[in-house]
This record gives structure tokens, C-alpha cells and sequence, in this order.
């Protein structure tokens, strides 16, 4: 558990829905923690407007879970699971090959919510 | 049994400061489009007991009016909070290699600045804090349209 404390409002929340893809083994951090990665398949359904028709928009989003979260996820997510994310974004500066750096989003979840209805 | 649909959410909303002047460009079709990046900084108590900041660095896009009023409002270094909703994109690189991206397409931008902080600046017609616009119900233009 961590404090959050600035003298600035400060705002990092977001909440999606999807289908789990690309699903991550459970593995340990440099510092020792847990972590679990996977992709969220979004669809978003744009409304019409005017000169607009309605259509959809399918984004795949990098989500990490960690510690006690991301243990208790890999017992229960599967490929194709309905997952509601509920996090935060962190950004992941890396270099490639060449050495070009790379700048890549990712939501670390706090609370993960699966939507399939049990069997 | 009733067979429900799985909802479909899609919404971020984060605090920032913009790294620089938003880049403005016109489409064909006379859409503005605004790409901005916001560094929103983070102070916590870790495990050592010290404070440590964190800074994440999050790509903007924003579209018609709300881009508009970006580029007229906001500058390098304005404090904003961002509503919208997060979406990907896919591309080759001229390497071969594949290369995706991560966003926040705009819903609602408010600026943060107060009154006054920033002499000789544009003050906003709006009034501080309040939202500068809202595309709720308006579409983007489908990608083809966009000229990078």
C-alpha cells in the first residue's frame, strides 16, 4: 500500500471493459513482486452524428496487474475472459534494437472484475 | 435465463501538464485535429518509507472544436484535465516491424490554469475550471482521413 500525496489536483483513473488476449504467465518483478500482463480487446460503438453513421472501434490495451491482484488473476483469467479494468495509466519508456526509444501506455489495474457468468 | 450483453466501457480521465504547445493540423475536409502530450506527476510513500514522484507521459489527440480551443488556450506547461477514451493503433514501421500505439482520444478538455498565473497569456473565454467543450456526440473522422 502506497500514500498519494501532492499539493496540485491530481486525477489518474480509468475504467474499460474487454476480452482478455495474449494472456501473460505470472512472473516476479526485478524488486520481487508479482506481476500479470495481458490485452484488453475494446470495442467502442462511435454514435451517429450529423454527416456521421455509427461504427465501431476496436482498440487492444496493455494491462499489468500486480501483486496480490495479479496472484489472484492468473488463477482465474483465461484467453477470451469479459474483464472490467478498473486502473490507472502508467507510460514505459524502451529502446529497440537500434537504439530508437520507444514511448508505450499501459493501465495498471486495481481492481479486476470478471463479467463471464459462472458456469 | 436473460442473456446480457457485456457492457462496453471506455473512459480515462487524468490530470497533466502539457510537454509542449499542442500540434495543430487542418484535414482536407477542414477538421482540426490537436495532438498534445501531458506529463502528470504523481508523489507517493513507498515501501521504504521514502516519497518518490513518478511522472507518466500520456499522448493526447483531440478533435473539431475541442482542438480548436487547445490550440487557442492551451501552451506548454498548462495544467488540464483530460476526459476520453483510450485507443490503439496498428502499423508497419519501414523496418517491416509491427508498431502499435496507445492514445487518449479527447471527449472534454478543462483547463486548470487560475487566473492571472501566466502574465501576458490568453486568458480563457471560459471560466476557470469549467469544461471548454464537449465532442461527446461527435464521431472522429475514420483514420484514412488523417494525414500521419
Amino acid at each position: 500500500m502506497s500514500f498519494i500525496s501532492s499539493d496540485e489536483p491530481m486525477v489518474n483513473y480509468g475504467v474499460v471493459s474487454g476480452i482478455v488476449e495474449r494472456l501473460g504467465t505470472l512472473s516476479r518483478t526485478g524488486f520481487g513482486g508479482w506481476i500479470l500482463t495481458f490485452g484488453l480487446r475494446n470495442r467502442i460503438e462511435r454514435p451517429a452524428g450529423e454527416g456521421y453513421e455509427s461504427r465501431e472501434k476496436v482498440s487492444v490495451l496493455a494491462v499489468e496487474a500486480w501483486g496480490a491482484l495479479a496472484r489472484e488473476m492468473s488463477e482465474l483469467l483465461e484467453e477470451g475472459s469479459s474483464v472490467l479494468v478498473e486502473g490507472e495509466i502508467l507510460s514505459r519508456d524502451y529502446e529497440d534494437r537500434t537504439k530508437a526509444v520507444h514511448h508505450r501506455m499501459v493501465i495498471k489495474a486495481w481492481n479486476i472484475q470478471l463479467l463471464d457468468a459462472p458456469a | 435465463m436473460i442473456n446480457i450483453r457485456m457492457p462496453n466501457l471506455n473512459r480515462v480521465l487524468i490530470t497533466g501538464n502539457l510537454v509542449d504547445d499542442p500540434k495543430v493540423s487542418i484535414l482536407e475536409s477542414g477538421v482540426h485535429v490537436a495532438r498534445m502530450r501531458i506529463a502528470s506527476n504523481q508523489s507517493y510513500k513507498g515501501r521504504d518509507g521514502e516519497w518518490h514522484q513518478k511522472t507518466c507521459y500520456v499522448d493526447v489527440v483531440a478533435w473539431r472544436r475541442t482542438a480548436e480551443l487547445a490550440s487557442e488556450y492551451l501552451r506548454k506547461g498548462s495544467p488540464v484535465l483530460v476526459e476520453g477514451e483510450l485507443e490503439s493503433s496498428a502499423w508497419q514501421a519501414q523496418d517491416g516491424s509491427q508498431r502499435s500505439k496507445l492514445e487518449i482520444v479527447a471527449r472534454r478538455l478543462q483547463f486548470l490554469e487560475r487566473q492571472g498565473t501566466q502574465p501576458g497569456t490568453a486568458e480563457p473565454k471560459a471560466a476557470p475550471g469549467a469544461p471548454v467543450h464537449s465532442d461527446e456526440q461527435e464521431p472522429p473522422p475514420e483514420y484514412d482521413d488523417i494525414p500521419f
